[in-house]
């Protein structure tokens, strides 16, 4: 298992230079002029010029790239244009607010999407069942920006319970906890209780019922633990896109998390930064998937890796 | 040397009678006797400032927040006038060309430097040494900074030019020894000599001031005054009907009705100097190769078409203003003229002697905003009226303003849907960038290509008189031709809408209802 984990951690290395060739050249290619953007609409056209050579913009693309590439790997990112400040500075500051979203979101939403998907299935066809396929579509059809201002105006401004922006206190990881929660809650809901129906139909399951083990062992001892892969999977794609930063929840709630930095630095072409963003996204989606990975063998040890 | 002391200057600012920029704020049925929690401000504003240093900032958001940090030697009060700040007064020679300024006395930066004459040459001298700065917009017809005793200097121009008074009002100390520390200093301390020093700071969340206890005049008495980034409009609500932020800037107009009965909201409500327009390319080719908009007769028909007070109505709930000339009544050297009343047969007929009673196909660049699509679409539906067809092309600002950069020969820009505003209320500056014939793209964004040799003379001429009453006519006549000419369709200049709890105290503005912090205070 660890010449595994070894061997996958090096592939890492050739995924991410390919994978900085696609931002690099890709971000260059979308129209907009950040020295133009960043010197605003009354300046000259001197004071553009001399933007550019001042972030070496006017050099030919390749030469940026092995400039960019060259930096990088002394493990500097670049500067912003935009606020002069590096670049890895910035993103920590950023990612310390997108990661207590995310701690504030996957808390409770995946206990609870599991518990109601595993109900449903126990439950396939009865009341139980509708009512928590009803709650759930119901959480993945709720907008997250309607769900955040109806939150914002309901605890906010009606009730004066909870703050409506910031992240200050734990009142104010209500609302946006909710709002980053509710659509994994009901996406693992729905796969959960299919994962789940599915292993009950499985030979094990039936040959512990005839060995006349307890339906309490059957269903979470047998049933469950097998259903977990799929939604383990499930889970860490939708961790993966959390952590690149929810811009719904930043923008509603006035989180400066790494979506809304992202946003801010496409609209700036802040070249540097929107790099270094999509970088960082691409390590934490491969990192996550090694980990979903490797968590398949604790819950199945049967699964063997080569 | 003839000495003008800041009431002569008044005198100067020739604007038009209608504009008396005072802000209005209607405080009648508030409670006024509302008491704040604590005495910390907090200001939620849309975006963020792009850089604290304020010779690098170049959005409106950095200079809300600089302006809080640094002062100029001269500002603007809310009736448009130059008033002296850092300055205690100032004279011009005769010539036009020197401008000697007395500097007030015992001031300290935040950093703990003395401001005197050799602070201001400090400032000339940065921006001479780096053109990446907004600075050299500032001192580009500047000739020289001499420091004539500690507490007078003396600003040389290469040749006479009207609008060194406005821009000496963009013109932002800092400290010597902060600056030659660097940009990177200055995005994280300021050392200005303004009643709010830099405490705190979050790229994109907040930035924290506290007030200068060593302020050289009457300051603030809020303990901290905090700009918040609160990008949704909702949230920013949300958070002045809770308290949460004092002042909410800007307020959107749809959203005013929520809270005007709100007895502890105030809403500020003034003619901004945004002011809207289309631009007409007058070189545009139709596939017959006919160029509709090169005929004046077809810029005022389209003109005729456009009901700017439903404009008005439809996309700002009534708040905006009629254009009434080709610049914002807030703005200097305003000259009123007669708005184009819709008219729908005056418009057919005037197509008709064009040769386009049957109309055209034309595309129109607009940024993808909710806003500004509104308003775009509101344009096409009222030329549909004589059959001229607009296709909206929207795209994202920053690609806009590539698509809008292109010079003649490559640009595929037909009309473009867009606002302007000069940030110093400089006449000038309001026409010459997007009208003069040598300010086509890339180097202005005369997107019209309109070329009028009589109103790039009266222009250029303007720049360097001196005599205010020949600059205010110059200007009346520019204003005219431009009028009539038609290179744009005129829309509306839209008002600035900002709220504020009840308790706020000590507000004062710039002119177009910008809010000024100085005297800022919560009543406790």
């Amino acid at each position: 298992m660890s010449r595994y984990f070894i061997k996958r951690l090096l592939q890492i290395i050739p995924l991410m230079l390919i994978i900085s060739i696609f931002v690099f050249f890709f971000i260059h290619m979308i129209p907009g002029d950040p020295a133009k953007t960043l010197a605003g609409v009354e300046a000259s056209v001197e004071e553009v010029e001399a933007i550019r050579e001042e972030f070496g913009l006017n050099k030919p693309i390749i030469v940026q790239y092995f400039d960019y590439m060259k930096n990088l790997l002394h493990g500097d990112m670049g500067r912003s244009l935009k606020s002069n400040l590096p670049v890895t500075e910035m993103i920590a500051s950023r990612m310390q607010y997108t990661l207590r979203l995310v701690f504030a979101g996957i808390l409770w939403a995946p206990v609870l999407g599991i518990f109601i998907g595993v109900i449903c299935a126990i439950y396939r066809g009865r009341a139980l069942d509708h009512a928590g396929m009803l709650f759930a579509i119901t959480g993945l059809s709720a907008p997250g920006f309607w769900l955040g201002l109806m939150g914002i105006e309901i605890f906010a401004v009606r009730l004066g319970w909870l703050p409506s922006a910031g992240l200050d206190t734990w009142k104010g990881y209500v609302l946006p906890s909710l709002v980053m929660g509710t659509g994994i809650m009901a996406v693992l809901a729905r796969y959960s209780r299919s994962s789940m129906l599915e292993t009950l139909r499985e030979d094990y399951v039936r040959t512990a019922r005839a060995k006349g083990q307890k339906e309490f062992i059957v269903m979470f001892s047998h049933a469950f633990k097998n259903s977990l892969i799929q939604v383990v999977t499930i889970l860490g794609l939708q961790i993966g896109g959390l952590l690149s930063g929810s811009v719904i929840t930043e923008t509603i709630f006035s989180i400066p998390g790494m979506g809304r930095l992202l946003i801010d630095s496409i609209f700036y072409r802040d070249y540097p930064v929107i790099q270094g963003l999509l970088m960082i996204f691409a390590l934490q989606y491969v990192l996550i998937n090694l980990i979903v990975d490797m968590l398949y063998g604790v819950i199945n040890p049967k699964i063997r890796y080569d | 040397m003839k000495k003008i002391t800041a009431i002569l200057l008044t005198g100067i600012m020739m604007f038009s009678l209608a504009a008396t920029a005072n802000a209005s704020s209607k405080t009648d049925g508030k409670d006024m006797e509302a008491k704040a929690p604590d005495n910390d401000m907090v200001v939620a504003l849309q975006a963020d400032a792009t850089h604290l240093d304020p010779h690098v900032s170049s959005n409106g958001y950095s200079n809300t927040i600089t302006n809080s940090m640094y002062e100029t030697l001269l500002t603007f009060n809310e009736n448009s006038e130059v008033v002296p700040l850092l300055a205690k007064d100032w004279s011009v020679s005769d010539d036009g060309l020197s401008y000697t300024f007395n500097l007030n006395e015992g001031i300290t930066f935040h950093d703990g430097e003395a401001f005197n004459a050799e602070s201001v040459v400090a400032v000339y001298e940065r921006g001479l040494a780096d053109e990446s700065l907004t600075l050299q917009r500032t001192i580009s017809a500047w000739e020289s900074v001499t420091a004539d005793d500690e507490y007078v200097v003396t600003i040389k121009l290469k040749e006479p030019n009207n609008t060194f008074i406005n821009k000496i009002t963009q013109f932002r100390i800092v400290s010597k020894a902060a600056m030659d520390q660097g940009k990177d200093y200055l995005a994280k301390n300021s050392a200005g000599t303004g009643p709010f020093i830099l405490e705190d700071r979050v790229d994109g969340g907040y930035t924290k001031l506290v007030r200068n206890e060593n302020y050289w005049q009457d300051g603030p008495t809020v303990d901290s005054l905090t700009f918040q980034v609160v990008p949704e409009d909702g949230a920013r609500i949300a958070m002045l009907q809770t308290g949460e932020a004092d002042i909410i800037m800007p307020l959107p107009a749809m959203d005013v009705e929520r809270i005007q009965d709100d007895p502890t909201i105030i809403i500020d409500n003034n003619p901004s100097i945004t002011y809207r327009y289309v631009t007409l390319n007058t070189e545009m080719e139709l596939p017959d190769g006919r160029k509709p908009f090169a005929d004046k007769r077809v810029r005022q028909a389209l003109n005729y078409a456009f009901d700017s007070e439903a404009y008005a109505k439809v996309v700002f709930s009534g708040y905006a203003v009629e254009p009434t000339s080709i610049y914002s009544q807030n703005i200097m050297y305003f000259s009123p003229q007669t708005p184009y009343k819709p008219d729908i047969e005056k418009a057919k007929s005037l197509m008709a002697e064009a040769g386009f009673e049957d109309g055209f196909d034309v595309s129109i660049i607009v940024d993808n905003t909710s806003i500004e699509m509104k308003g775009a679409e509101f344009v096409k539906q009222q030329l549909a009226q004589i059959n001229v067809n607009v296709e909206l092309l929207a795209n994202e600002s920053t690609a806009n303003a590539e698509l809008t950069s292109a010079p003649l020969e490559e640009t595929t820009v037909q009309m473009w849907y867009v606002n302007w505003g000069s940030g110093s209320y400089e006449a000038d500056g309001s026409m010459r960038s997007i009208l003069h014939g040598e300010k086509f793209p890339p180097s202005g964004y005369n997107t019209a290509f309109w070329n009028n040799e009589e109103f790039n003379t009266l222009l250029d001429d303007a720049l360097k008189m001196t005599d205010t009453d020949e600059i205010a006519d110059a200007y009346a006549k520019a204003q005219a031709i431009a009028w009539e000419e038609c290179p744009w369709i005129f829309l509306g200049n839209d008002n600035a809408l900002n709220a504020y709890k009840s308790y706020v105290t000590g507000i004062s503005y710039k002119p177009a209802g910008e809010i000024v912090f100085t005297t800022i205070g919560l009543n406790l």
